[in-house]
């Protein structure tokens, strides 16, 4: 074989492999897109990212609406003292240095739960937009933690936040119960109270 | 001479043939693969999907930059309308509450970890989860952290860590692995808690048995704020 065939026959192995590339990772791309796993991951994703956009435009709406009140207002320190008084009471709750009360959900377990099973749990209680949780009675904050002596049974979980959110957001099927495994008792409420962090 | 070359040209011709009869069958599969009808191809569900993924980022972001700038107005607007000293003591209290919320950036000596997935990662195997990362944060939590961020997420009382697909959703804002936590707190005693806590126990085992990679080691740390602002609906303070 002479030197230009030798030549034409590199260029179309070269030509050949880059077309054999792209063509598998065409097909290794399409494939992710419908296998059914990474489409209901996609889709959780979507959700998550949809109800993160909603609170986070509640959160702007909000504000601005204290902004404006602020402007508008002929007795601004007034309504700065208003604002003050209801910004401490949020943080307050967050901070867990308050009792608190309102509608909600409350899990009781009748086996032991693991440290994993909690951490699961108060993870998705607050994905679900608990607004305070408690964990046999003790506030579950920002800064908690669970340790590893495990929780003998009755564990009692209290969330409170939008009743209904919460309620059907544990009982989903596939969700967060069904991943712990672990025989639970769900009570919504309208009346849920919780006592201050110790 | 002449009868030795001429199987050579043919073996030639003949492989010739056969790359450019391989290089055929690829084209017209690739140009069939683009042309398949959009309202039959199976793609398109997860396209959208993908597709409205990537606008919920973004508009994630500029909500986010929105509540962030309004915060900031707030603030300023409300130290400048303040009237009495005890509004002025309650102000203060409430720039201290923020900062114990995460919502303003803390600077100081604290760790720095690294959790990776391991270089044989195959489905969940050798893969960081979002579960190794909350456990990472509880023990970091139990051993007296003061601030905790993951890739640049303020760990605030809200945050959820929701695994999906090979992303980690952590404030609401997609990002995926390498994770860098930062913890502030006693470096001594957060890197002894990191080798020996018997709640990372597992994960330890993941390090050493799927080869998932970890690092920790002790920096001066600047934590960043939370970005979003809180907003309580359905809880009463007693």
């Amino acid at each position: 074989m002479n030197r230009r065939s030798a030549g034409v026959v590199g260029a179309i192995a070269l030509a050949g492999g880059a077309l054999l590339v792209w063509q598998l990772r065409a097909q290794s791309a399409a494939l992710a897109l419908v296998t059914p796993d990474t489409s209901a991951q996609t889709a959780v994703t979507v959700l998550e990212l949809t109800r993160t956009r909603d609170q986070l435009a509640k959160q702007r709406a909000d504000l601005a609406t204290k902004l404006a009140t602020l402007a508008a207002s002929s007795e601004q320190a007034q309504a700065t003292h208003d604002q003050a008084v209801t910004a401490h009471q949020t943080n307050q709750i967050l901070l867990g240095t308050t009792a608190v009360s309102g509608p909600g959900i409350q899990l009781t377990f009748e086996k032991t739960v693991t440290t994993a099973n909690l951490l699961d749990l108060t993870n998705a209680l607050r994905n679900l937009g608990a607004e305070a949780i408690s964990v046999n009675g003790e506030r579950f904050v920002g800064t908690s933690w669970i340790d590893e002596r495990g929780f003998e049974p009755p564990v009692s979980v209290v969330a409170i936040g939008d009743q209904s959110l919460l309620d059907n957001g544990v009982r989903q099927r596939g969700g967060i119960l069904d991943g712990l495994g672990v025989p639970v008792a769900i009570v919504a409420s309208d009346e849920l109270t919780m006592s201050a962090r110790q | 001479m002449r009868s030795l070359i001429l199987p050579s040209r043919r073996l030639v011709l003949l492989g010739l043939f056969g790359v450019g009869a391989v290089i055929g069958i690829v084209l017209v599969s690739q140009l069939r693969l683009r042309t398949v009808p959009q309202r039959v191809s199976p793609l398109v569900p997860g396209l959208a999907l993908t597709q409205a993924a990537d606008l919920l980022t973004a508009s994630v972001a500029s909500e986010r930059a929105a509540v962030d700038q309004l915060q900031q107005q707030l603030a300023a607007a409300q130290a400048a309308a303040v009237g009495s000293q005890a509004d002025r003591a309650l102000l203060r209290e409430l720039t201290a509450e923020r900062d114990e919320l995460g919502l303003t950036s803390r600077t100081g000596r604290g760790v720095s970890i690294t959790l990776a997935d391991s270089p044989r990662a195959v489905g969940a195997f050798g893969v960081v989860g979002a579960a190794d990362i909350r456990d990472v944060i509880n023990v970091l939590w139990r051993h007296q952290a003061s601030a905790i961020s993951v890739n640049g997420e303020r760990m605030v009382p809200t945050t959820a860590i929701v695994a999906a697909a090979d992303l980690t959703i952590i404030n609401g804002a997609k990002t995926t692995q390498p994770y860098t936590i930062e913890a502030l707190g006693s470096t001594r005693e957060l890197l002894e808690a990191l080798a020996a806590d018997p709640l990372l126990a597992p994960f330890r085992a993941k390090v050493t048995l799927e080869g998932v990679r970890f690092g920790s080691r002790s920096a001066e740390l600047t934590v960043p704020p939370y970005r979003g602002s809180f907003l309580i609906e359905h809880a009463r303070s007693l």
